[in-house]
């Protein structure tokens, strides 16, 4: 009771001494917690000025072979990816891979530590770990998948030269195309062969997807629609043939489509091969030995007249085999192309560029049998994943158990990282040193530009260490290796890391001779080995266009990346024929099950005009994953089925009784136009009637401006669909992603999205990809329906969006004949994990939830070429603003800039005979046009095929 | 001697008996103060499942301000849906009230003086309803305010090329002036509910809202005139309201939307839908407080002659919507028209709108259903659920099939969207509950007047 009644009468002395106590601890107790590196400049680096983004040039690896990057890095963090335009393999363009690498290196699913079972580990334990075995290397194993770094290739050559008896052995689920070793028995030495597109006019793709899965993909899609840029009937225009199972972006950009059997196919190169030789009036015995095997080929009735289409274009002629094909595929296709004159021109042969190519016997079969003979002492395994990945037959999980160290590389702890007793998180290209070349032996280097966000190390670091006491640094591997080919100069270290490529360092085209008789000796031999049996159906196996070999499973921008063909996001299905389908009673979504040698998935159904009919194509890539939240771990996993090698098996497909179908998470429900010429397409000689189109006059008039006056057109000759726009957009635009169930309400937010119509038969559809993003209209109709403002014109012929007027009544959205505008129907940017917000772009707002949002032709571009151009007090030039979709293109199918000044590169392009406005009739006057897409069948053989 | 209908037939009266003022003030007031024993169990059964419905409006409510509109089953391209159905729906309903009322106080028509504090206050409680929606339909509906013109720091006013700040402002008119006008009618019995109350504290409540009314000649003159005036305001409105409404639409280029044709036609369908909303709540609420005499067969089958006048009116619009389309030639509006509204994903909604605003009305044609409570609720009910169709038909399918095929999508609602129109018609059964309960909801001093006026007429007279 005292205490109580003292504390109430608070006494003068009493309030005092608080009041002293509250202000000292007002003035002590706030510290955050102890400042460590958050010290500003005291004399700014001279490379960097807050706000203003610093390009490094650095390359990423796919498949073995390097695409040259340059990433745009602000206040330390790289942002932005874009082509490095000095690397043959990229020429300013970057693919979806390239461009979404960068999400993988603020992927919150990352491994951040080395662990040992499981429990985190000291490098150095490790360390002792790789060189505790024998000496020489006896029981040492190292796996690792094809590549053409020349640090990892001189670091395995020093691996051989300390570790003699180690074994090194490379595994990749869908390997590359078997060509070294062809080449060493039809060319008669090891080469590997390099298409030029540039020089091809009449191009023969067989099962080839030149612009998707095949290295160099970038390049042959820019040489391409180099020459497909036609204004004229008389304008030279290539001409391309598309042969295999699947539908795929080079398909749909070849003038005709012949769909066939991926078993077919060296079928029809052997018949087209047969009537060139017939037509050149070669020894009958040669054209008698491939009669049998032609005898087979499909769409013979198209043989003879593409025959004579590729001779009419002699030594600019190519026939080009996919990765996926045999290696008789690839004999038959070189050796049309050298009957036709086109070795040295259209299609060269270079020395073999990947690591240890010509020694691929050490596979891994070969691995599993060491290690279930109990020969493996110490497992290295390099960013490959083979307990996922290999066929299952091979039973790598158990021999794995055997063996007594085993370490994994890998970012996750993925699979074959759970299995192994180490697992050492590996480094994101951009935290690396190292280097890559390119298919035509280009070499380019890696450099990091951010530290390392976790720890962990590279593939080089880590061979390294198995040889070496002290561990170099990556920069100092590289810095070694560098000097060990006889460029020691500092100067030129740095001009390359500058450069990104080290120049003259492309790889060497020996002559090369073609042994015919090998060729057709070959063909008759496969043609007797081929035993198909009834009913059964073709099983296609490729890498999806996003996953690829399900590596890239945890990049939520290319889960939900539409697939270029069926739109499918999120997931994979069976893509059937529209034939095969009705066989099977299958519609979309119905479950089927396809079995294969004992083994059997269920897997949904999608039809795809175009497919092969007796074919099914199975896309690797998905299913569950452990290390991976459920929602990445959509589709079905399809390595079950994958054969050992080829990529081509047979398998019984039927439908699963009784299951519901499946609803597929696809972006466009409908691919047809339904007589609406919106993705128009024309011949090349219907182009000389045409005249430049007119814009409708308009009741009221179109809002005048000053210039510049923004504008953009889109070819759609060029454009593939390789959807590459659309992950830079997203990149740079802080576009959300917003997941499968939110794609299955319709919901999906990409600003620009790729529209593809098929029109025709189903057998052999004509497609047209169309890239559909804001269109700009100069009299836009979101404009006068929004009640608050919040979607206004720009004086320079933008149409704004003002996303703090925003209410969200969406009549915007309504009133958009083209639906391009987005709503922020949940919080997306709220689920973005905390690291990955580290990807924005400072530059772009970020989206509160309830906003529409769409477009903007990269405003912050615009405005940024502005400022530029104000301090150095010169008038903004044409092409100094390229929009983030643009600049990534790989076939430069998008041209922007200002139609204010006639002589500017889109004011040119709009006035080609082709150009036109889509719905132009409703008088919204697009600032975007298409250029219709230029068809050049060859006369007669209908675009059908 | 009864007077001769337009068909020749002696029309029913409007009032039967010759009940006094004392008896006609008890009879109306007892569904207040003295409800049989069963009306006040049935009343509070309903209200309980009023209630329960509000509740989960309110939860609907509640999930949709914290999730954001993903809530909700809409997508691009249907970025409208049931809200903004519901909402014209709502809206809808709520012209008929303001019509008898209004409209058909200005044309002298006396049968209204039965019916017309029920339609008002129905049309003030639909446009409550109707009020809520286009807020909670804003992806951002903290900032509702920025389509009012009011004088913001930024300088920047709402578009006024946009139809949404004048749909705004219609809806805030429409319901003020509805307000006022049932307020104002309501004066003089709320003074006879203060006169009657039993208790202090209810006379006290009832005096507070009379405003002092006390009957003199002076209050009546003025009260008069206050009422003309306002009626004379309110028509109009009941024209412009759903014009603008329609305009939402109208002003849009989307096939199915863009139409000059809307506005008349929406107006027609919104008193169509109100005149059933009207039976739907009449017969019951006659049936169960005994109003036969005050509330008779002469109000039903005026009022579904008026609801049969307006559903031929709308099958006109409907074939007026069809031809133009055939006749304009539009690749898109014929498809809209011709494809996918009666073949496409949401052809049942087409058919089942169809079937319940061309074909049910024609019921209407016979007297037996006419003047009979039960089949002319099953026809109200009918009406009711094609015009909620019609603007289901008008909003998703013209969105979910634009111009581009490759934007097409569908809709699916969720159980928010549900919940939204399933709460919202408890909610405003709640409303109309209460009301049947705390004021007369027959104009006590009206009937007395029309008593007093038509003497001679009372057992059948117009």
């Amino acid at each position: 009771m005292e205490d109580e009644s003292e504390r109430r009468a608070l006494s003068r002395r009493a309030f005092l001494q608080l009041v002293t106590a509250a202000a000292a601890t007002a003035g002590t107790a706030c510290f955050r917690s102890p400042l460590d590196t958050l010290v500003p400049y005291v004399e700014r680096p001279p490379e960097l000025t807050p706000g203003v983004g610093t390009p490094y040039a650095t390359s990423f690896e796919l498949d073995g072979y390097a695409t040259g990057v340059v990433v745009e890095c602000r206040e330390g963090r790289p942002i932005k990816v874009e082509g490095n335009p000095l690397h043959p393999a990229s020429g300013g363009a970057a693919g979806v891979h390239e461009q979404a690498a960068l999400l993988d290196l603020y992927d919150p699913t990352r491994a951040r530590a080395l662990t040992r079972d499981g429990e985190v580990a000291s490098w150095s334990a490790l360390s002792a770990a790789l060189r505790s075995g024998a000496a020489d290397g006896t029981g040492l194993h190292v796996l690792l998948g094809p590549t053409a770094s020349p640090l990892v290739a001189a670091q395995l050559a020093r691996l051989r030269e300390r570790r003699p008896r180690a074994r090194i052995h490379f595994f990749e689920a869908l390997p590359p195309a078997p060509t070294v070793a062809l080449a060493s028995e039809i060319l008669g030495r090891p080469l590997q062969p390099l298409p030029d597109l540039g020089r091809a006019r009449c191009i023969v793709a067989a099962d080839c997807d030149l612009f998707g899965a095949e290295p160099f993909a970038l390049r042959h899609a820019a040489d391409f629609a180099a020459g497909r840029r036609v204004r004229r009937p008389s304008d030279p225009m290539s001409r391309l043939y598309a042969l295999g199972p699947t539908p795929t972006p080079t398909a749909d950009a070849a003038d005709h489509r012949l769909p066939c059997t991926g078993r077919a196919v060296p079928h029809f190169l052997a018949a087209l091969l047969e009537a060139v030789l017939r037509a050149e009036g070669a020894p009958g015995e040669l054209t008698q030995a491939l009669a049998p095997i032609a005898a087979a080929a499909p769409h013979a009735g198209t043989i003879e007249r593409i025959a004579g289409d590729l001779r009419a274009h002699r030594g600019e002629a190519l026939v080009v085999a996919g990765r996926g094909q045999p290696a008789v595929a690839h004999a038959l296709a070189w050796a049309l192309t050298d009957v036709l004159g086109g070795i040295g021109k259209t299609l060269s042969f270079t020395e073999p560029l990947l690591a240890d190519a010509t020694n691929r016997d050490e596979t891994l079969p070969a691995l599993v049998d060491a290690m279930a003979s109990g020969a493996v002492e110490r497992l290295v395994i390099l960013e490959v994943d083979p307990a996922r990945l290999a066929p299952p037959a091979l039973r790598f999980a158990d021999a794995v158990r055997r063996v007594r160290d085993s370490v994994a590389l890998a970012p996750h702890r993925n699979e074959t990282a759970a299995l192994c007793r180490w697992h050492a998180p590996s480094l994101h290209a951009l935290e690396s040193w190292g280097d890559g070349r390119a298919l035509d032996g280009t070499v380019s280097l890696v450099q990091p530009l951010v530290r390392p966000l976790w720890e962990g190390c590279t593939r080089a670091e880590l061979l390294a260490a198995l040889v070496d006491d002290d561990a170099a640094s990556g920069r100092a591997l590289l810095r070694t290796a560098w000097a060990a080919e006889g460029r020691d100069a500092e100067e030129a270290f740095t001009a390359a890391l500058a450069r990104g490529v080290v120049e003259a360092s492309a790889a060497r085209r020996p002559a090369a001779r073609i042994r015919l008789d090998a060729v057709i000796r070959m063909a008759g031999e496969a043609a007797a080995a081929e035993t198909p049996r009834d009913g059964d159906v073709e099983l296609v196996f490729r890498p999806d266009p996003a996953l690829h070999d399900g590596r890239f499973a945890a990049n939520a921008w290319l889960q939900e990346l539409p697939d270029p063909v069926t739109k499918l996001t999120w997931e994979n299905a069976a893509w059937l024929g529209p034939e095969t389908a009705r066989g099977l009673g299958a519609s979309d979504g119905t479950w089927l099950r396809v079995a294969r040698e004992g083994r059997s998935i269920e897997i949904p159904a999608i039809i795809v005009p175009g497919h092969a009919e007796g074919s099914v194509t199975l896309l690797l890539g998905f299913g569950p994953r452990s290390h991976l939240p459920a929602s990445h771990g959509g589709g079905v996993d399809v390595t079950p089925l994958v054969p050992a090698g080829l990529p081509l098996a047979s398998g019984l497909v039927t439908r699963v009784e009784g299951r519901p179908p499946h609803r597929l998470a696809r972006t466009q429900q409908s691919q047809r136009q339904h007589d609406r010429s919106v993705a128009r397409e024309r011949t090349r000689e219907s182009l000389e009637a045409a005249e430049a189109p007119r814009p409708l006059d308009a009741f009221y008039a179109p809002p005048q401006g000053d210039p510049p006056q923004w504008a953009m057109t889109v070819d759609l000759t060029v454009c593939t669909g390789c959807s590459a726009c659309v992950v830079a957009c997203q990149a740079e635009n802080d576009v959300p992603v917003v997941g499968r169930d939110e794609i299955l309400r319709g919901r999906e937010m990409h600003w620009l999205r790729i529209d593809r119509y098929a029109e025709g038969g189903d057998a052999a559809p004509r497609t047209v990809s169309q890239p559909m993003l804001c269109q700009q209209c100069e009299l836009a109709p979101c404009e006068y329906v929004c009640p608050v403002e919040a979607t206004v014109h720009s004086r320079d012929g933008l149409n704004d969006m003002v996303y703090n007027r925003c209410v969200g009544t969406r009549f915007c959205s309504n009133n958009c004949p083209y639906k391009v505008r987005r709503f922020n129907w949940r919080d997306y940017q709220a689920d973005v994990p905390e690291v990955t917000r580290l990807q924005r772009n400072p530059d772009v707002t970020v989206r509160a939830r309830g906003v529409m949002e769409k477009c903007t032709y990269c405003v912050q571009r615009i405005r940024r070429a502005q400022i530029r151009a104000r301090r150095d007090a010169r008038p903004l030039e044409d092409g100094e603003v390229r929009t983030a979709c643009q600049q990534t293109c790989p076939t430069r199918a998008i041209t922007f800039g200002s139609i204010a000044d006639a002589q500017s590169a889109v004011s040119r392009t709009r006035a080609a005979p082709q150009a036109y406005a889509v719905l132009e009739e409703l008088g919204t006057r697009p600032r975007t046009m298409y250029l219709a897409r230029v068809r050049n069948p060859l006369p007669g053989l209908g675009v059908d095929g | 001697m009864a007077e001769a209908t337009a068909i020749g037939r002696p029309a029913a009266p409007v009032l039967e008996g010759r009940p006094g003022d004392a008896e006609l003030t008890d009879a109306l007031l007892s569904p207040i103060f003295q409800p049989g024993p069963r009306v006040a169990r049935g009343w509070l059964l309903l209200v309980g499942l009023a209630v329960l419905a509000t509740g989960v409006f309110g939860v609907a409510i509640g999930a949709t301000l914290t999730l954001g509109i993903g809530a909700w089953g809409n997508d691009i391209p249907v970025a409208w849906a049931f809200a903004i159905v519901n909402f014209v729906w709502w809206i809808g309903i709520g012209h008929a009230g303001t019509f008898i009322s209004a409209f058909l106080l200005l044309l002298q028509q006396s049968w209204r003086s039965s019916i017309n504090r029920l339609a008002e206050a129905m049309t003030l409680f639909a446009v409550v309803q109707a009020g809520l929606f286009p807020i909670l339909h804003l992806g951002r509906p903290w900032f509702f305010y920025y389509l009012v013109p009011y004088p913001a720091t930024t300088g920047v006013w709402p578009q006024f090329r946009s139809a949404l700040p004048w749909d705004a402002a219609a809806i805030f008119t429409y319901l003020t002036v509805s307000f006022l006008f049932w307020y104002l009618g309501l004066l003089p019995d709320l003074a006879s509910a203060r006169d009657r109350a039993p208790t202090r504290l209810r006379q006290r409540l009832y005096g507070v809202f009379a405003l002092g009314w006390n009957g003199s000649m002076r209050h009546w003159h003025r009260h008069r005139i206050a009422y003309g005036l306002l009626a004379g305001l309110a028509t109009p409105l009941v024209i412009s309201v759903h014009s603008i409404v329609s305009l939402d639409f109208a002003i849009a280029s989307l096939p199915g939307w863009h139409s000059t044709i809307f506005p008349p036609y929406f107006v027609v369908g919104a008193l169509y839908s109100g005149f059933a909303m009207v039976i739907t709540l009449l017969v019951p609420v006659r049936r169960a407080f005994g109003l036969e005499r005050v509330v008779t067969a002469r109000h039903l089958d005026a009022l579904a002659k008026l609801t049969l006048a307006m559903g031929l009116l709308i099958t006109y619009a409907y074939v007026c919507e069809l031809f133009t389309a055939w006749y304009t030639g539009d690749l898109y509006e014929r498809y809209v028209a011709f494809v996918s509204r009666p073949l496409g994903g949401f052809a049942g909604a087409y058919w089942l709108m169809l079937a319940c605003n061309v074909l049910a009305p024609h019921l209407l044609w016979l007297r037996r259903v006419r003047t009979r409570g039960l089949p002319l609720l099953g026809v109200a009910v009918l009406i009711q659920v094609g015009m909620w169709t019609e603007r289901f038909v008008i909003v998703v399918t013209s969105l979910s099939r634009d111009f581009l095929p490759s934007s097409w999508g569908s809709y699916a609602p969720t159980w928010v969207d549900w919940s939204l129109l399933g709460g919202s018609i408890g909610f405003f059964g709640l409303l109309f509950l209460l009301f049947l309960r705390v004021v007369p909801f027959v104009p006590i001093a009206e009937l007395k007047e029309l008593r007093e006026t038509r003497p001679e007429g009372l057992e059948a007279t117009a």
